[in-house]
């Protein structure tokens, strides 16, 4: 597909469609006033449990509330699902929902980007799946069909990207997918047979990925965070669990018991981590369907997204440290309006944030080429420049000061020694000083602007100058003093890749020049969201 | 190349920019105004440049900064007397309320000492503060977009591309409106920066800008 086509969304006038076979108004699969249901709950998880075990212990009020609570909320169910009908007429999708207050939501088939599935188990034992219709323009989802069966999802992806394939040539040769749809509706797994597959994960390299991942201790947090939540420290005799715990008392096996307890702690850690990408990126497949990407993956929950090429506006690849030890890297991307954390759900989670969880290093250069037509990156090769020459000096001057704050904090928190906790310190502050010098690094290249830092959980993000909003300068009364400066480059989405380009200890000169380079190189290229 | 037809806008006055004692390279902003001559000199010497010059060939052709309208300091002057009379009939009348119910006591005074402190410091920084802003603002419209300076400690340079433009809008607070002033506000598609704020530019060359971001735009997207 002529990528400049795309964007400038060529649309042929209606005449110039086929006849494409209309989906005739159709309900939603039956199953969707279970989900429907079992989402309204879930918003109200606490009050409707409060309300149902008080009337479960025989409360009158409790009953009367749990009533209140379920009565409307079925009939609002039974009211939607009997009054939402969707259809595919004359090129565009048509949601007709409500009966005294009416909405009609038309879509134009041609401007669809993705069709995203999500199936939980229970999606998958009744053979249904939600559906989620994005548009370029959107910074949420446009439509959000729960629940259609396999067969419902089918037809309206082949109507969808029929539609598509015939205003777009080039994808002709790919049209075949509607047919491989079809065939595919048979088995549960919605996998697109069709395309060319980029990347999957074996087994193996997915249980390592989970190994270098801190997955696991975010799982802690989110124990800790309930277990004070709940309010559970008062009512779980924390002191009396301290109590078997042996004292640490220096002896040989006791030293052993400690250190294997603690060991025994992180491998725990570790084994979580390694859960949770199973759960996540079991069965995950990356593939290339003409200008559109493909990813699916899950083990219980599967998600299934769609994101067109040109959509991509920031590339980012992280290492942590054991994962560069390892020889594997993570890419994230970002896309036109994937909003902030808030916005996001679990297929748009997966596809930006997670979009390829685990690659081997070796394999990189291949996938970057197929996510932006012409894509090198080289990071041995390329030419980056380096921060201004007192950088290190400023960042080692910055520890030192750190670290006597922290010597005086200690000295008047603890008195006696406190004061070394400073002193110690101070070296190892100059040192990471030095390395988080080396790592930070800015690069400018014919299409793109790439900025790597991070010492342990190394970061390198590129965006194009067709995806740059805005270059910016700035200059903190400190970069004054030391004659630096920050340059920032901002796009259309920030979020997922959990890195921005803002490249400080930069010389002041040579960060002006490049904000007023960038800018016009940028000025003289047409934005492109996809 | 596509020079933007706008006046010079709010020209300040020699005194003024004569008056910055810190010197130009102190803030490192661009020189507001190019001495006419000596840019027309550089105009009839492009013929003779080498390729080596193409930089300062480059410089004569941007348009030069210009610095907000002169009316923005009093406007803003203005509106901070009105907050600082404020704060001080506030605290005239704390200290009035406290002297009727108990008297001259140890409380009283430190109230009173407090006062006289926080309402000359807002008093000074109110007078003070908008000229430093003025000193430290400049802004231009080019072929690369919409360039603006600001900040007076934490300054900040930015340019918004003309193509990056989502929509331009002109809005006019009261007391803009009092002094014939307006804020141009400039939205991208951005996420950290999507939005840029050019506040105390005459109303009428606010519209005159937006005016031409808009047509700069449609121009290049037409093509």
């Amino acid at each position: 597909m002529d990528p400049e086509n795309h964007v400038n969304g060529d649309i042929p006038s209606v005449s110039e469609l086929p006849e494409t076979a209309p989906i005739h108004p159709t309900w939603l699969h039956p199953s969707s006033l279970v989900f429907d249901l079992l989402s309204y709950f879930r918003q109200l998880l606490i009050p409707a449990g409060v309300a149902l075990f008080s009337a479960a212990s025989g409360s009158l009020t409790g009953m009367v509330i749990a009533f209140v609570f379920l009565v409307p909320a079925v009939m609002r169910s039974v009211f939607q699902y009997f009054t939402l009908r969707y259809m595919i007429d004359g090129g565009e999708l048509i949601i007709r929902k409500g009966f005294l207050f009416r909405s009609l939501r038309t879509i134009p088939i041609n401007r669809i980007q993705n069709v995203d599935l999500v199936q939980n188990p229970l999606h998958r034992l009744l053979g249904v799946a939600e559906v989620r219709v994005e548009t370029a323009s959107g910074t949420e989802t446009e439509a959000r069909l729960r629940v259609l069966s396999i067969r419902q999802v089918v037809a309206l992806r082949r109507e969808i990207f029929r539609e598509q394939d015939v205003t777009s040539p080039e994808n002709a040769g790919i049209s075949s997918h509607g047919e491989n749809l079809i065939t595919e509706s048979t088995s549960t797994h919605l996998r697109d047979v069709d395309g060319r597959t980029l990347v999957t994960i074996p087994m193996e390299r997915l249980l390592r990925a989970g190994l270098a991942s801190d997955r696991g201790m975010l799982l802690i947090g989110v124990v800790v965070g309930l277990f004070w939540q709940l309010d559970l420290e008062n009512q779980v005799d924390l002191r009396g669990l301290l109590r078997f715990i042996p004292q640490f008392d220096g002896t040989v096996w006791n030293t052993f018991i400690w250190t294997a307890a603690i060991l025994g702690v992180l491998l725990l850690l570790r084994i979580l981590g390694v859960f949770w990408y199973l759960l996540r990126f079991y069965d995950y497949r990356l593939s290339r369907f003409g200008e559109d990407l493909r990813v699916s993956c899950g083990l219980f929950t599967r998600v299934s997204a769609t994101i067109p090429r040109n959509r991509i506006q920031f590339i980012s690849i992280h290492r942590t440290f054991l994962m560069k030890w390892m020889g594997l890297a993570a890419v994230r991307i970002e896309t036109a309006g994937s909003g902030g954390g808030q916005a996001e759900n679990a297929s748009s989670t997966v596809s930006r944030r997670w979009f390829v969880p685990v690659i081997p290093e070796q394999m990189l250069p291949e996938l970057l080429s197929e996510l932006r037509s012409g894509l090198t990156l080289d990071e041995h090769q390329l030419a980056w420049q380096p921060l201004a020459t007192n950088a290190l000096s400023r960042m080692i001057r910055m520890s030192v000061v750190g670290s006597l704050i922290l010597g005086v904090a200690g000295y008047f928190a603890i008195h006696a020694w406190g004061w070394i906790a400073g002193l110690v310190a101070m070296p190892l502050l100059a040192w990471w000083s030095r390395k988080k010098s080396k790592a930070m690094r800015y690069c400018r290249t014919d299409d793109k602007i790439v900025y790597r830092n991070g010492v342990l959980h190394r970061k390198t993000s590129m965006t194009f100058f067709d995806k740059v909003q805005t270059a910016r300068f700035e200059q903190s009364p400190f970069d004054r003093r030391w004659n630096q400066g920050r340059l920032v480059v901002d796009t259309a989405a920030a979020g997922p890749a959990e890195h921005v380009i803002s490249v400080r200890f930069l010389d002041a000169e040579f960060a002006k020049a490049e904000f007023r380079h960038i800018s016009a190189i940028a000025s003289t290229m047409q934005p492109d969201f996809g | 190349m596509q020079n933007p037809p706008i006046e010079p806008e709010g020209e300040p006055p020699d005194d003024l920019i004569n008056e910055n004692q810190f010197g130009e390279n102190h803030f490192g902003l661009p020189e507001t105004r190019v001495a006419t001559p000596v840019q027309e000199a550089l105009k009839l010497a492009v013929g003779e440049l080498e390729v080596g010059e193409l930089a300062v060939l480059e410089t004569v052709k941007e348009p030069q900064f210009y610095t907000l309208d002169l009316r923005f300091i009093k406007s803003e002057r203005l509106g901070n007397t009105i907050f600082t009379a404020v704060l001080l009939l506030g605290a005239l009348t704390w200290i009035a309320i406290r002297w009727w119910m108990h008297g001259i006591d140890l409380f009283l005074e430190i109230l009173t000492g407090a006062s006289v402190v926080v309402v000359a410091f807002v008093a000074l920084f109110s007078w003070i503060w908008p000229r430093k802003n003025y000193e430290h603002t400049r802004w231009r419209a080019s072929d690369t977009g919409l360039e603006v300076h600001k900040g007076v400690f934490w300054q900040h340079r930015i340019i918004v591309p003309m193509s990056r433009v989502q929509h331009a809008d002109v809005t006019q607070g009261p007391m803009q409106r009092l002094f014939g002033l307006g804020t141009l506000v400039v939205h991208t598609a951005g996420t950290s920066h999507a939005s840029v704020e050019l506040a105390g530019i005459d109303h009428q060359a606010a519209i005159e800008v937006r005016d031409l971001i808009i047509r700069f735009r449609s121009i290049e997207l037409g093509s």
